[in-house]
């Protein structure tokens, strides 16, 4: 799993390319404890390029979520390819997360 | 031997005897990925045989047992742990422990099978009982539960590890209508949306028609049919209607005949 991590104006975007599953999520969990250490508050997170998630990827967003809100920030996931969005589906995930098609919809549902 | 891509398992005339008595009598049957495969039969056909081998728990007099590439027939138990983790179990009886929460149930192959935290863990457990309507009873202890609501746990137990492949036996044994429905929907669901492999070993007719792809019928240790749920509903074969309509005369004989019972009488 490839993490790129890059600020534009104030946001926070993540673009992950690989498989997000129980070996690789916990280092995208170690990179998110810097969001919530500086409690970050607009952060985008690209999947386009991860062909799938497991349950621990599954909750290493959720943790990101809860951490994220609890100081009034905003998550938006972007680009899901149709295999990633079922598992947030069939978790009913997908109405609890902000889910947006495009980068650039994600940017401007970030900075609302 | 190389296995057909669009199957996790293949098994090739598979035999176990006990003793003289062949319960599988050479059994060749695919089972094609992330679909659902019901395996039907009246008691005694061998079915919860079939299963058992499938899973490593009994191994064969003679054939082979491909999964996922890998004939299991043979493997040692260390290498079949292994290949166990690709797949998710849920026992007629439920199986859960009663010392544990219903929490600690359903983390419990994920606190032996993996390093996450605990605070992702916790996470996990709660979409896994999410999934099988279950929210809110991680404190809850089996005793507490309703035999359904335990079916349900199992299941979220038996899918924490997102397995490749699960295997319901009789998933719907003992449920109210609702419930068995419900186990039925969730069935469907994790083969269709998340392209888990179901194999649900049934004589349950409605629950088989309503989520096979495909239907293999065994009898006396042999597979009599497979089809999709509509061929085998229009099958001609006698047996396979007797089957299905759940008729006590036909082409299966409940009782011996008559000689047939004499002779086993007379015989020292």
């Amino acid at each position: 799993m490839k993490i790129n991590q890059k600020k534009q104006n104030e946001i926070e975007l993540f673009e992950l390319d690989g498989e997000l599953d129980f070996h690789t999520s916990p280092e995208l969990r170690d990179k998110f404890q810097e969001v919530f250490q500086k409690q970050l508050r607009k952060v985008v997170v690209n999947l386009k390029k991860v062909s799938y998630i497991d349950s621990s990827g599954l909750a290493t967003f959720v943790e990101a979520l809860q951490k994220i809100k609890r100081y009034n920030g905003k998550l938006v996931l972007t680009d899901l390819v149709p295999a990633v969005r079922s598992v947030f589906e069939i978790a009913k995930l997908d109405k609890v997360f902000s889910l947006a098609n495009t980068e650039v919809e994600a940017l401007q549902l970030v900075a609302q | 031997m190389s296995l057909n891509p669009e199957n996790i398992v293949e098994i090739k005339g598979l035999v176990k005897r006990f003793d003289d008595r062949a319960v599988l009598d050479g059994i060749d049957l695919e089972i094609p990925a992330g679909k659902t495969t019901v395996i039907m039969g009246g008691s005694g056909c061998g079915k919860s045989t079939l299963l058992r081998h499938i899973i490593g728990l009994l191994k064969p007099t003679e054939g082979e047992i491909w999964i996922d590439g890998e004939n299991v027939a043979g493997m040692k138990e260390k290498d079949m742990n292994r290949v166990r983790r690709k797949f998710g179990m849920l026992f007629q009886g439920s199986a859960l422990f009663n010392s544990m929460t219903v929490g600690d149930n359903v983390a419990l192959p994920l606190r032996e099978h993996t390093d996450l935290p605990n605070e992702i863990i916790r996470i996990i457990v709660k979409v896994k009982l999410e999934l099988v309507g279950l929210t809110g009873f991680e404190s809850f202890m089996p005793y507490q539960i309703s035999g359904g609501m335990k079916k349900r746990v199992a299941l979220a137990r038996a899918i924490a590890l997102d397995p490749k492949m699960v295997f319901y036996d009789e998933p719907g044994a003992g449920l109210d209508p609702i419930t068995a429905s419900m186990i039925d929907q969730l069935i469907h669901d994790l083969s269709r949306k998340l392209k888990i492999t179901s194999v649900v070993v049934t004589h349950e007719m409605k629950s088989a028609f309503r989520i096979a792809d495909k239907v293999v019928i065994l009898h006396k240790g042999k597979v009599l049919e497979v089809g999709t749920a509509h061929e085998i509903q229009n099958s001609k074969n006698p047996y396979v209607q007797q089957f299905i309509k759940g008729e006590p005369e036909g082409a299966i004989p409940f009782y011996q005949t008559s000689d047939a019972y004499l002779k086993g009488l007379l015989e020292t």
